[in-house]
């Protein structure tokens, strides 16, 4: 039969589940799971049958929104390379450029949280997208309006000089 | 199995609103590198709170935005003061400082020679109305006049342009004082 030789037809997909630090189960494929350097340095030597992984320091509402970025990216990364396999021209990479700038136009909690998690998932394109937009957030901003961004108490110090 | 209810809960306490500092040294690694955050970014942070002042105090970052902005000499070999180069912060300050000053001379400088320039064409053209005023001494006819009249005009136009000029001369001037300061 040469239909079963189709790469098309692609095998079922396999999942893991993420446990959040408040107790929810998050069932996501594998490959969007392997985003994370920490799961993915794990993997190998995890049995086959055992694939959860308890997130102790990730929220479930945190964990909703990077598993949304990592499934954008792995799907986005497929149809890039598909359109450049049969040579047609895509602006996928601006595209998923402007959805992430959207996605991490967040409040400044949300952002922290973001922030927690893919550092401590090891996430590199997540953790330095969310780094960029607070070093953005800092630029061209007066003491006054950082404080008010980052909810910062004013302990005083005057001379932007100092040294304490 | 535990699955997560699609109605929104309420967040419960565990909100982030501090981060730790190997993050916060991060972002402004990262920011600075990427040219994101400058010296006045990086002074504003510095005096939100006592914390950050600490954090934003770091030689490593000073280090890499001198390297960025002075990159001929961003050890600021030939300053003497000891103390000084303990901070590279400090180095920062006194390098930026000595930049400003040469913007200053320079900027001085130009806007002298523009200066000279423009008080030498009023000269030349006060020059032209005195020989035009001699020739006008001799026998008038009324075309003679009116070409007389359409100079004394040009030289009109020149004078106001002149003078426009010198606006904008004693314009840049005072915003460089305003800017840097009376030292100009």
């Amino acid at each position: 039969m040469k239909d079963s030789f189709n790469p098309s037809i692609e095998p079922p997909k396999k999942t893991v589940t993420l446990v959040s630090s408040d107790g929810y189960d998050f069932e996501v494929e594998e490959e969007v799971a392997l985003e994370s350097q920490v799961i993915k340095d794990g993997f190998e030597d995890k049995a086959v049958d055992d694939r959860e992984y308890l997130l102790f320091n990730v929220h479930s509402d945190t964990l909703e929104l990077i598993i949304k970025y990592c499934e954008k990216h792995v799907s986005s990364r497929k149809s890039i390379s598909a359109a450049a396999a049969s040579s047609s021209s895509s602006n996928g990479e601006e595209a998923l450029k402007e959805w992430d700038e959207h996605f991490i136009s967040v409040d400044t909690n949300t952002l922290y949280d973001i922030l927690m998690a893919a550092d401590y998932l090891n996430i590199k394109s997540l953790l330095d997208l969310a780094i960029q937009k607070v070093a953005d957030t800092i630029h061209g901003r007066s003491p006054e309006q950082i404080r008010k961004k980052f909810n910062i108490e004013n302990d005083s110090i005057i001379d932007p000089w100092a040294s304490e | 199995m535990r699955t997560r209810q699609m109605n929104k809960r309420k967040r419960i306490a565990e909100a982030t609103d501090q981060l730790p500092d190997e993050i916060w040294t991060k972002i402004l690694e990262t920011g600075i590198e990427k040219s994101i955050l400058n010296h006045t970014d990086l002074s504003s942070f510095s005096i939100c709170c006592k914390h950050f002042n600490s954090l934003s105090n770091d030689n490593t970052l000073w280090s890499s935005l001198l390297t960025l902005v002075f990159p001929h000499d961003p050890d600021g070999r030939n300053i003497t003061d000891e103390l000084l180069l303990e901070s590279k912060k400090l180095v920062y300050k006194y390098r930026l400082e000595r930049h400003q000053r040469n913007t200053i001379d320079w900027a001085r400088r130009a806007l002298e020679g523009f200066r000279i320039r423009s008080n030498s064409v009023s000269r030349r053209v006060r020059r032209c109305r005195r020989l035009l005023t001699e020739e006008k001494g001799g026998i008038q006819t009324r075309s003679k006049t009116a070409r007389y009249d359409k100079v004394h005009e040009e030289l009109d136009s020149i004078e106001n342009e002149n003078g426009t000029i010198k606006k904008e001369i004693t314009k840049k001037l005072a915003y460089y004082k305003k800017k840097y300061g009376p030292c100009i």
